[in-house]
């Protein structure tokens, strides 16, 4: 039997998280959802996983981390390797001193020009545990130690390669949150840069130690590319990727998940789920089949964003309205915009024949849009700085206009006034262009923030334009009352 | 510089603008011959006549010959002003504001008139129209019926397109085409004597399974000795005078409306009532065009190719409609651009991101709200946007169908190729017809 309107939005609040940030969120074995798209990315011999701003990139680098998860991924991407790897923290969000320098001892490192090869090099023998290494100094004396000993070190490659080779296993240095590393562009390049080498070293000389480097596709760029056989390694990467399908696929399997007696209620009115201890598992045809999908969303949320068909339907409207400007969706957004969906209608329309009403789920868009771009301004504050200088105007808008209005703000200065040596723990990367206009506007184009109209002017996607504070040119003038 | 219509229009604008930032509400006109007049509103503030004698200045100057007899005239001084001042055919340039005057415009033409007329449609009749033709348009309608009619649906296509008629002759042998035409109903009206005009027919060449059944009105009935097409043609495009005592006339529009109620009547009688109706309208802005949009249709499929020419006629097709803003919120909701003639092949992303970011430009300009940026209500779709009007249903382009003889290859429409390249059209359009998402 279908859920009533008052049951599905009682479970939707249980089932979505109220916090939505990877960092934070308590990942399980019940919750966490495993979209056919991310198979690639989990291969041990992927080095490079490519991947925007909430998409899953932390989630996976914690989840490889944690055995039951990386046991259940493996089980569900049938990827028995998997099973069998361990995974070090090569460098995270998280302050973890025992595992590698945070980005106090990192800048000092790079103020000292240190090798980066030679600190990732260092990590990696953390990691390993290599017996002689002077594991209660700090990283500038490790590396020091490190940078002494060449030849024990391509030994002690060689050995910790054998004894995983000898116990069936693959280990995995894992590497995210690279945007915060270092405020400097062109030091974080340079980080990068020794990663990545790092990657291509071990899949060259080694056969069961390999890297996995999680990273924003704009930091992938050609200046931190620019070493022998790098594509190598990008030929072969994977990107994390979310289609409509997977977006809806994993509200169904929260929906499937939730702690609430209606959870088993949904479950029974879909097709068959399969069970594995407290994790229930949604049929292909929840997670891959959009018709199916569909039918079950307007369940929830009625067919259409208004009276008829005019606006759109509801399943395809959701996902097109969060694409920032590269086309991606990121499931934080569409989370957010489901919590505040439910939670507009259950005030503002409870009486709707639906659990989620269109205003609410507009509503829902726009509160999304407005977590994006505080996200951006946490992650990425030169971007908010950038961008909030067109605040009041409309788009699409020529560049000079843009160029101009930055001009006259001075944002170059604006972008330069940030402390050399960082806070602990609260590093952010700047742009690379801090001068050159130009340059930074295709920045932003490569981060999504910004398109460029096939008439040359520039746009924002909506999901980035309204929360800006920025217009939209039309040839109806509004009427006032 | 001699002052060409453009100019005058432009300079008046101007003048109207300055007039109505002083606080005063104000309405352009232009009349048939393209003579231009201020009205200035003074109901409720009066205006000093010295004020008035300078805008009047002001305006013949710009106007040079396109300035009218008395190129201003105060509201005061018209018979009932609520009248014209409240009617709301009458364009809106700027709203009142904080010490703001508002300014709207009432431009009469004789063509196009039928652009801007206030709508009243069925649903159930859809348009197809191409700003220019040779777009693959009637293929298109008629791939489109029988899609319907595979749906088990009754459809109804009437060629419009009398200038060079088509769909008739894909739908129908020529054999077996009715007696009668469009072009033969109005002329027979015209002198009330279209009873008896049979005028549909139900297609031999679309046989669908099932319910569905595909009937066609053409324009011209079946050649043969003595039926002279072109007389009648010439005559169907007028507005019938009135007539004796309770003979009001009858306006071009009214006079198609109610061809195309025949019809839809005589496939009820014969059958059932037809639950859909594809219009095959004519190109360019002509008035044919224009009554099948705004006045008969429910919704209209605009075929376009992306390339300047179209967007270039399409803004001034929109322009009509959005110089009344009610009108250009019903007509934005009524419409969907259809790519047609896309580059098959690894091209075909490309060409249809580009074409979805010049209709979108297109409509944006003429059609949508100006948002402000702190106006999240105004309609006014990113080009991303899938719901949207801009986002195009696309048609593929197919080698197989240039320069195809259908009555030598009856079998066309069979083809995998031309199924694959029309497939995304049919199934959206038959969703848009249908009122699905």
């Amino acid at each position: 039997m279908n859920l009533s309107a008052a049951q599905y939005r009682e479970l939707l609040e249980v089932a979505l998280p109220s916090v939505v940030d990877a960092d934070s969120l308590a990942l399980n074995q019940r919750t966490l959802f495993v979209p056919d798209t991310h198979r690639l990315a989990l291969d041990p011999d992927v080095a490079v996983v490519k991947g925007g701003r909430g998409v899953g990139k932390t989630v996976w680098f914690r989840s490889l981390q944690d055995h039951k998860l990386r046991d259940l991924a493996a089980r569900a991407y049938r990827f028995p390797r998997l099973a069998n790897a361990v995974a070090y923290p090569g460098y995270g969000a998280a302050l973890d001193i025992h595992r590698y320098p945070g980005p106090a001892e990192l800048a000092s490192l790079m103020a000292a020009d240190t090798e980066p090869d030679l600190v990732w090099t260092t990590v990696l023998l953390t990691a390993l545990d290599v017996p002689e290494l002077p594991r209660d100094r700090s990283w500038t004396e490790r590396v020091r130690w490190v940078q002494a000993h060449p030849a024990a070190r391509d030994r002690w490659l060689a050995e910790a390669d054998d004894r995983a080779g000898m116990r069936s296993k693959v280990v995995l240095l894992l590497f995210d949150a690279l945007d915060r590393m270092h405020p400097h562009r062109a030091v974080t390049d340079r980080l990068v840069t020794g990663i990545l080498r790092l990657a291509l070293d071990l899949r060259t000389r080694t056969r069961n130690i390999r890297a996995k480097v999680f990273i924003r596709p704009d930091m992938l760029s050609d200046s931190v590319l620019r070493f022998p056989d790098a594509s190598k390694l990008t030929a072969n990467a994977a990107e994390l990727e979310w289609y409509p399908a997977n977006l809806y696929g994993l509200l169904f399997h929260l929906l499937g998940n939730a702690e609430h007696r209606l959870s088993r209620s949904f479950r029974e009115s879909t097709p068959i789920w399969s069970t594995h201890g407290d994790r229930h598992v949604p049929p292909n045809e929840l997670t891959g089949d959009e018709r199916l999908q569909k039918d079950l969303f307007t369940q929830l949320a009625g067919p259409y964003m208004g009276t008829n068909h005019r606006r759109g339907g509801t399943y395809s409207w959701l996902p097109n309205h969060l694409m920032d400007g590269a086309g991606q969706v990121s499931p934080r957004s569409f989370l957010r915009a489901l919590i505040t969906a439910t939670r507009t209608t259950g005030i503002r329309y409870a009486g709707h024949s639906y659990a989620l009403h269109w205003e609410g789920i507009r509503q829902g868009v726009q509160d999304a849009s407005k977590l994006r771009v505080r996200e951006i301004a946490e992650d990425l504050p030169w971007v908010e700085t950038a961008v909030k200088q067109l605040d009041g105007t409309q788009v699409p808008v020529e560049q000079g206009e843009v160029v101009a209005r930055w001009e006259a703000a001075d944002l170059s200065r604006l972008l330069a006034v940030k402390p050399d040596v960082p806070e602990e723990g609260q590093v952010r990367t700047g742009p690379r262009h801090i001068d050159d206009y130009v340059g930074l506007i295709q920045e932003l184009i490569e981060i999504g923030v910004m398109t460029r109209r096939a008439d040359g002017r520039l746009d924002l996607p909506d999901v980035y334009r309204i929360a800006f504070g920025v217009g939209r040119r039309g040839g109806v003038p509004r009427v006032r009352s | 510089m001699t002052i060409r219509f453009d100019d005058a229009w432009q300079g008046a604008r101007q003048v109207a603008e300055e007039v109505a930032r002083g606080g005063r509400d104000v309405v352009l006109a232009r009349d048939l011959t393209g003579r231009i007049s201020l009205i200035l509103d003074d109901r409720a503030s009066a205006l000093p006549s010295e004020d008035q004698a300078s805008i009047e200045r002001r305006l013949s100057a710009v106007a040079g010959p396109f300035a009218a007899a008395m190129p201003t005239l105060l509201a005061s001084g018209l018979f009932a002003p609520e009248v014209f001042l409240d009617s709301s055919d009458l364009g809106l340039v700027e709203d009142r504001r904080i010490g703001r005057g508002r300014l709207r415009t009432a431009d009469r033409g004789a063509v196009g008139g039928d652009w801007t007329t206030t709508p009243k449609a069925s649903d159930k009749r859809v348009t197809l129209y191409g700003f220019k033709g040779g777009v693959g348009r009637s293929t298109a309608t008629f791939l489109l019926a029988r899609h319907l009619a595979s749906e088990g649906r009754c459809v109804l296509v009437v060629d419009l397109d009398l200038e060079s008629p088509g769909v008739g002759a894909l739908l129908q042998h020529e054999a077996n085409l009715p007696e009668f035409g469009l072009v033969d109903y109005l002329v027979e009206a015209a002198v009330g004597n279209e009873a008896g005009v049979d005028l549909v027919v139900r297609s031999q060449i679309i046989e669908p399974v099932g319910n569905g059944e595909v009937w066609v009105a053409p324009a011209s009935g079946r050649p043969r000795r003595g039926y002279d097409y072109i007389a009648k043609l010439n005559r169907v495009y007028v507005d019938l005078p009135a007539g004796a005592e309770g003979d009001h006339g009858l306006r071009f529009a009214d006079r198609i409306h109610a061809a195309v109620e025949a019809c839809e009547a005589e496939v009820a009688r014969r059958s059932r009532t037809p639950e859909v109706v594809l219009l095959d309208s004519r190109a360019g802005v002509h008035d044919l065009a224009a009554v099948a949009i705004t006045r008969l249709s429910g919704y209209s499929l605009l075929f376009a190719m992306d390339n300047p020419q179209t967007w270039t006629g399409y803004r001034a097709l929109f322009r009509q409609w959005g110089r009344i803003p009610e009108l250009a919120r019903t007509m934005r909701d009524r419409i969907q651009m259809v790519a047609s003639f896309v580059p098959p092949g690894g091209g075909e992303g490309e060409y249809l991101s580009g074409f979805r970011d010049r209709a979108q430009a297109c409509l944006a300009e003429t059609l949508y709200d100006d948002a402000a940026s702190d106006d999240p209500d105004a309609y006014n779709p990113a080009p991303a946007d899938d719901s949207a009007p801009h986002a195009p249903l696309p048609i593929v382009y197919t080698g197989e169908l240039v320069g195809l003889d259908h009555v030598r290859s009856p079998n066309w429409y069979s083809s995998t190729l031309v199924n694959a390249a029309y497939e995304r059209f049919v199934r959206g359009a038959a969703e848009f017809v249908r009122g699905e998402p």
